[in-house]
């Protein structure tokens, strides 16, 4: 039973390596030392510079620190069970999503086989429960309209994102998050199914909350959103959350649609140069959507309910049918 | 001086945490806090201008890893910029008791230093009356220049402070 915990075993590397504690605090590291540099150039300003010898690389590691160390508040109205409980989930519910995906045919660290997308889809499901958990609790009035945005928001999005994971799971003739890629060795999805490709990724930016969507945390209208009430660590868990989130969803659509782990083979290591182009794939996505906050403005609520209703959904549907024919015609 | 000493020689007392582990949490905290100031502003004033500027291209205050911030309970600091009122300076003491510890404060521009142009009012009031400054940054308004200055002065603050193991005001 504890054959798993000895030291060159494949479950303890996948646990603590890839895709693991180590990718998950590493992308966390970069995404936020990447963001910070990246919008200061945007700006034509410099960013965090003095801490790290002149590359502010160190930046993160002041912030997370000054964060452990500074004085938790727990106001007396709150929930106290629900307040202390929700920043440590809401950072871990999203990082059990990430053992469905598979880095390799041979390493995937939860192989359930045909269960495995509608798995993701049910874990991720659950995440947006703890925003609105955390607002109801806060027992403030910003963080309980953040929180009614966030499942406003999530709900609009998830619809159009399961019907396109539909329309992939017809194109592969599986649920097998393994099989979808292996199908995806001559032809990307992104191909056939350029509508859906499309949908996804506007539904990875509004699930990760990144800027075009960033409505629950909208800084000018509510204070910091559900988080407005989270001091000290407990915050630093909730920012934690959003890229955990981020990493999840992205590497979900570079699994269905950029071809997941498949590219060349270098240096003749299948395994490693597999999980080399996984993560190459990710940052090239993770760049593009964090480029994306220097280009727009935030939407409004209900521009973003429009979009979500009025042309996604329908989209969507729209490639599932065509999906469909195509398969029925025999040409996927 | 002899206060800090002592609750430095307390936390020994009870805790027997070794002295070389304790210079090291010490050195690793005053490090962190000192890059990662987050403030918050209170701008009422025209020093607005000058203080938005600081976080801007040409002088870009993150250098230093101040990173301005919407909310009071995850700020380090707040910026009081500009004409205080003794209304307002109720205000200030209200956002003050919302952050956690360790807190700062920033009185910048001539009015909340001293009263400013504003020397005879009865009603503007100088801010350390009502919440303890940390770091007074004059000028009517300060160039950008001289709250970066500020803040690096506040940066050594907090760093000596975790030396000594208390707040000095």
């Amino acid at each position: 039973m504890w054959t798993f915990l000895s030291i060159n075993s494949k479950p303890l590397l996948q646990i603590t390596l890839i895709p693991g504690l180590a990718f998950i605090l590493v992308f966390a590291i970069f995404a936020v030392w990447f963001e910070r540099k990246f919008l200061a150039r945007a700006m034509l300003r410099v960013g965090p510079y003095y801490c790290g010898k002149r590359s502010g690389l160190l930046q993160v590691f002041a912030d997370f620190l000054k964060l452990f160390l500074k004085e938790i508040i727990i106001p007396d109205d709150v929930n106290k069970w629900f307040f202390s409980a929700m920043p440590v989930l809401a950072s871990t519910i999203p990082a059990l999503a990430l053992i469905l995906i598979p880095c390799d045919k041979n390493w995937v660290l939860w192989d359930i086989g045909s269960l495995s997308l509608p798995m993701f889809f049910a874990i991720a499901g659950l995440a947006p429960l703890i925003p609105i958990f955390a607002g109801w609790a806060s027992n403030n009035k910003y963080s309980f309209i953040g929180a009614w945005r966030v499942a406003y928001m999530y709900i609009s999005a998830e619809i159009p994102l399961v019907l396109c994971g539909a329309a992939i799971a017809i194109m592969a003739g599986s649920f097998d998050l393994v099989k979808i890629v292996e199908m995806q060795k001559n032809m990307w999805f992104a191909l056939p199914q350029f509508i859906g490709f499309i949908i996804f990724f506007i539904g990875v930016i509004i699930e990760a909350e990144r800027t075009p969507f960033d409505i629950p945390v909208a800084e000018v209208e509510l204070v910091f959103g559900w988080r407005t009430e989270f001091s000290g660590i407990f915050f630093g868990f909730t920012m934690m959350a959003e890229y955990v989130m981020f990493q999840a969803w992205t590497l979900l659509f570079i699994t269905l649609y950029l071809g997941g782990y498949n590219g060349p083979v270098l240096f003749g290591n299948v395994i490693a140069s597999h999980i080399f182009w996984l993560i190459a794939k990710m940052l090239a996505v993770v760049v593009f959507i964090i480029l994306l906050r220097c280009v727009f403005p935030r939407l409004k609520m209900n521009q973003m309910l429009n979009l979500g209703w009025k042309y996604l959904t329908p989209l969507a549907l729209l490639n599932l049918v065509f999906v469909l024919a195509m398969k029925v015609m025999g040409v996927a | 001086m002899t206060e800090e000493t002592t609750i430095k020689e307390r936390i020994f007392e009870k805790y027997h945490v070794p002295m070389p582990i304790y210079n090291l949490v010490e050195y690793v905290a005053g490090w962190a806090r000192k890059y990662s100031i987050w403030p918050t502003h209170l701008v009422t004033g025209c020093c607005g201008p000058e203080f938005m500027q600081t976080s801007g291209a040409e002088y870009d205050m993150e250098r230093l890893g101040v990173l301005p911030f919407a909310s009071v309970r995850q700020c380090d600091c707040i910026m009081v910029v500009g004409v205080t009122s003794r209304k307002m300076a109720l205000r200030v003491k209200y956002l003050y008791e919302q952050m956690g510890e360790p807190k700062y404060v920033v009185a910048v521009g001539a009015c909340p230093v001293g009263k400013g142009p504003f020397y005879d009012s009865y009603t503007v009031v100088p801010i350390d009356e009502y919440v303890p400054v940390d770091v007074y940054i004059p000028g009517c308004p300060p160039r950008p220049e001289a709250i970066i200055h500020g803040m690096m002065k506040l940066q050594e603050k907090i760093k000596n402070e975790v030396k000594l193991g208390a707040r000095t005001a």
